[in-house]
């Protein structure tokens, strides 16, 4: 298991090489003038051919690249073209709301969808079946962030329960779980419904199987036959899924973070992307990619905690 | 009986709760921090040199003073220019020296020390140095000179008077400290040093700008303690904090409906204070199909700028007649126009047009675009017009930087364009239709349509097919009657050879709790938003 887990970090080396290499260059490729999006339209000639030459955009392309893979091996990130503020230190402020928000969503889908499965599962073709499936249906159609929009009007507008804005107080637990609860809802309940008709179907699948019937006529109670017996392979492909989920959520929350004013990097990149900030999109990829690649790892893993009889070597 | 009783109380104190308006106290409330929402991701520069986006500027506003002002809530009204930063001034006989007396004992923020003639000299002179944008409204500016450390002199290569506009609390006029700019670096880009009732808190990139109040602000210390800018670019979610309270003021949605709604709501909006920005359609005569005039007099009878009013609302949309907008010194307004200047929409005329001018099956034209919604909004009414005369406009989106340089570059034969300038018919003239504003010169600003270097009506000729000499002229005639004679024969001019269409000035919609006390009537503001001083405050609700 330990040699697995070498073996699978030394492999993200080479993969987030590739990636950084993929979005330096096709960032590079892309139309726009990060000199004209830092100083504005009404920027002089000189004022921008000075900018480009001071931020080093005149370099040859091939320069460019080595001089960001030297930095990023020493950790460096870079600074900000557009606010000249440490690109590691902008992402280590927006990090932890990022990871808070993608986990409390995955938490959320978790708590609504694996319940609201079972029981579909149990009762499948009756009227808590169809509701079941029609919630998750509407889960699934509905953009996350209209169903932020519809959150903040009901719970925070008209009921005044939530705050509307903002990431909640630094250092102040409270505060942050209080701003967390609509964003993690208006996430959550969009992934709840997937992981609902997962575990629906993998249930299903797995309560029609022959040692789901033996222990049945053993006498095991229907509970035990379920919780004991089913549950645990049904939630192997569910397993999978979230672990898909977590890195499918920190990609999507920016609209999220937007809605709801949040920080984070979803937030950062955007905004990045806009002003053509070629340090600091490299460097949110950078980190984005090595997440989803943990989160991977993790995600594997844990199907031998569902799974004893898979072995990792 | 005790149930109905209950039953009764609630359903009057609910009646009570919908019904009853909210009173506001003139007493300040005790927590005086206002939440102002920015509709940008975030600021490109609080550095006034260069911080030119309608997003930046009411942070700007509020960290710095200039040398004279326009009292705020009256702002481009020239004849109503105060004191500011300089107790008095005083202007040669030949116009062309300007002294200014500075006020003794203003200090910068953040113990930058006091304000001295040097730092007024390193203001201005750090424009064209740096390449700031603001640098062309100073070229005629020979020499500023520190005769003491609260003297200052403006030595001018030209007479110029409208040269006091240009040193106000507007654009490039803002005093900053020399000391801060050279300590700070590449640091003062985001974290400037003024002298204005607020000063730098704190800057979370893509989060908020915060500012705290000057304690030692000159005119009296401000009764906000803090003013948090969170940056808010989606519409929904700002409106729904405006409306809950979260939020006190900000942008919103330049429609009619939402000023509908908002109004509805417990928010005071405003749209009539502040000029609006002007929007054209450039015309690259330089290139075909606009070199030939009967095709970009088709195309302006093509134009219903009737509907556009209509599209956006009343309120907020009103058709433009004249290539510079009305409230400008020296505006002309459709009464002033002769008939045939007016161009009223005439899809027929301007089929015909298009067939004399050999496009009997009319035109396929492509551009780029911004993908902003005030570029891309008004355009896509504009190419449904056009459509209905054999004109198709192909665009392609692009991000709005993008889209800067490209039409900087030449690119487009077709420019949408939105601005608002100082409110002076000279500056409109100046940077969309000089020729030496003309788009890859050295001197260029914004003239995509080329106009004074081109043949405008195919005569062979470029004689006479310019503003150049009405404009140059006004901006050194002292007699503001002659001035406005000469305006208004270049915008004539440029009504006959038809650069650019003028389609519409739009007014931007900007809400506020009833219980924000600005410290002025909003009669006339020049930027996008409000102006907060040391009089704005929260009141008790």
């Amino acid at each position: 298991m330990f040699k697995y887990i070498i073996r699978r970090i030394l492999w993200m080396i080479p993969t987030l090489w590739f990636i950084v290499s993929i979005v330096f260059f096709a960032m590079h490729l892309l139309p726009g003038d990060p000199a004209i999006a830092i100083l504005g339209e009404y920027a002089t000639a000189e004022a921008l051919a000075h900018l480009r030459e001071e931020l080093g955009l005149n370099r040859p392309l091939l320069l460019q690249y080595a001089s960001f893979l030297g930095g990023l091996v020493q950790g460096d990130l870079g600074i900000s073209l557009t606010n000249n503020k440490s690109v590691t230190q902008l992402i280590l402020r927006m990090l932890p709301y990022s990871i808070e928000l993608a986990l409390s969503a995955i938490f959320v889908s978790i708590v609504i969808g694996i319940p609201i499965g079972i029981v579909s599962a149990l009762k499948r073709n009756k009227f808590i079946d169809y509701a079941g499936r029609t919630l998750a249906l509407l889960g699934f159609s509905t953009p996350s962030f209209y169903l932020g929009i519809l959150l903040l009007l009901l719970f925070s507008l008209k009921l005044d329960l939530f705050p509307m804005i903002g990431g909640g107080k630094e250092g102040d637990l409270i505060s942050r779980l209080h701003h967390l609860v609509l964003p993690a809802l208006s996430l959550g309940l969009v992934n709840a419904s997937m992981v609902m008709r997962m575990t629906r179907s993998a249930l299903l699948e797995t309560m029609g199987e022959d040692y789901i019937q033996t222990a049945r006529s053993k006498g095991l109670k229907e509970m035990r036959v379920i919780a004991k017996h089913a549950l645990r392979n049904a939630l192997i492909p569910v397993i999978a899924v979230i672990g898909v989920y977590v890195g499918v959520t920190m990609g999507t929350a920016v609209l999220t973070e937007i809605v709801f004013n949040r920080p984070g990097i979803g937030k950062l990149l955007v905004g990045a992307v806009y002003n053509r900030d070629y340090p600091t999109i490299q460097g949110t990829l950078v980190v984005f990619a090595a997440f989803i690649a943990i989160v991977n790892l993790l995600t594997d893993l844990s199907y031998g905690v569902a799974d004893p009889r898979i072995r990792y070597e | 009986m005790v149930r109905r009783i209950l039953f009764c109380i609630m359903l009057i104190a609910l009646s009570l709760t919908i019904t009853s308006p909210m009173v506001f106290s003139a007493e300040p409330a005790e927590k005086q921090e206002l939440y102002y929402a920015i509709s940008g991701r975030d600021i490109r520069s609080a550095d006034p040199a260069f911080g030119t986006s309608s997003v930046e500027l009411p942070i700007i506003y509020s960290m710095f003073d200039a040398l004279v002002r326009y009292p705020p809530g009256n702002e481009g009204n020239m004849e109503a220019i105060e004191a500011d930063l300089a107790e008095k001034w005083d202007t040669s006989d030949d116009g062309k020296t300007w002294t200014f007396y500075l006020r003794k004992g203003v200090k910068f923020h953040k113990g930058y020390g006091e304000l001295t003639a040097e730092d007024v000299k390193f203001t201005f002179d750090r424009l064209k140095e740096e390449g700031a944008p603001w640098a062309k409204d100073y070229k005629n500016v020979a020499e500023i000179q520190i005769v003491d450390p609260n003297t200052v002199k403006f030595q001018l290569k030209k007479l110029d008077p409208f040269f006091l506009s240009k040193l106000t609390n507007f654009h490039g006029g803002f005093i900053v400290s020399k000391k801060a700019r050279i300590k700070l670096g590449k640091q003062f880009k985001m974290e400037p040093v003024g002298t204005g009732p607020f000063e730098v808190g704190e800057y979370r990139p893509k989060d908020r700008y915060i500012l705290v109040r000057n304690e030692n602000y000159w005119r009296g210390k401000p009764i906000l303690k803090k003013i948090i800018f969170p940056f808010m670019p989606d519409i929904a979610s700002r409106t729904l904090a405006m409306q809950k309270g979260e939020v006190q003021m900000g942008p919103g949605k330049n429609d009619e409906k939402w000023v509908t709604v908002a109004r509805k709501s417990n928010l005071i909006v405003d749209v009539e204070f502040q000029m609006g920005a002007a929007s054209w359609i450039h015309m690259n005569m330089a290139r075909k199909p606009f070199n030939d005039l009967r095709v970009r007099q088709a195309l302006m009878y093509a134009t219903n700028r009737d509907e556009f009013a209509q599209f956006f609302g009343a309120t907020v949309a009103k058709p433009l007649y004249s290539h510079v907008p009305p409230g400008a010194f020296g505006a002309l307004t459709k009464d002033d126009l002769p008939a045939d200047l007016q161009y009223p929409y005439n899809p027929e005329k301007a089929k015909k047009l298009l067939a004399e001018a050999g496009y009997p099956k009319g035109l396929n034209i492509k551009m780029f675009l911004s993908e902003k919604g005030s570029y891309m909004t008004p355009m896509t009414v504009l190419q449904e017009q056009w459509r209905r005369v054999g004109v198709n406009i192909e665009f392609q989106t692009v991000d709005h930087p993008t889209y800067h340089s490209k039409i900087r570059k030449d690119e487009n034969t077709l420019i949408w364009y939105n601005a608002t300038r100082t409110p002076i018919a000279g500056v409109y003239m100046t940077q969309w239709f000089h020729s030496a504003s003309i788009v890859g010169k050295k001197t260029a600003i914004t003239n995509f349509s080329h106009y004074g270097e081109v043949d405008v009506n195919g005569d062979g000729s470029t004689a006479d097919n310019s503003i150049d000499e009405l404009v140059d002229n006004a901006a050194t005639e002292l007699d503001r009657d002659v001035q406005k004679k000469l305006y208004a024969e270049g915008q004539m001019r440029l009504l006959r050879d038809l650069p650019a269409v003028p389609v519409k000035l739009q007014r931007y919609v900007f809400a506020r709790q009833k219980y924000v006390d600005l410290g002025y009537e909003p009669e006339n503001c020049m930027i996008y938003g409000y102006h907060l001083t040391e009089k704005t405050r929260l009141l008790k609700h």
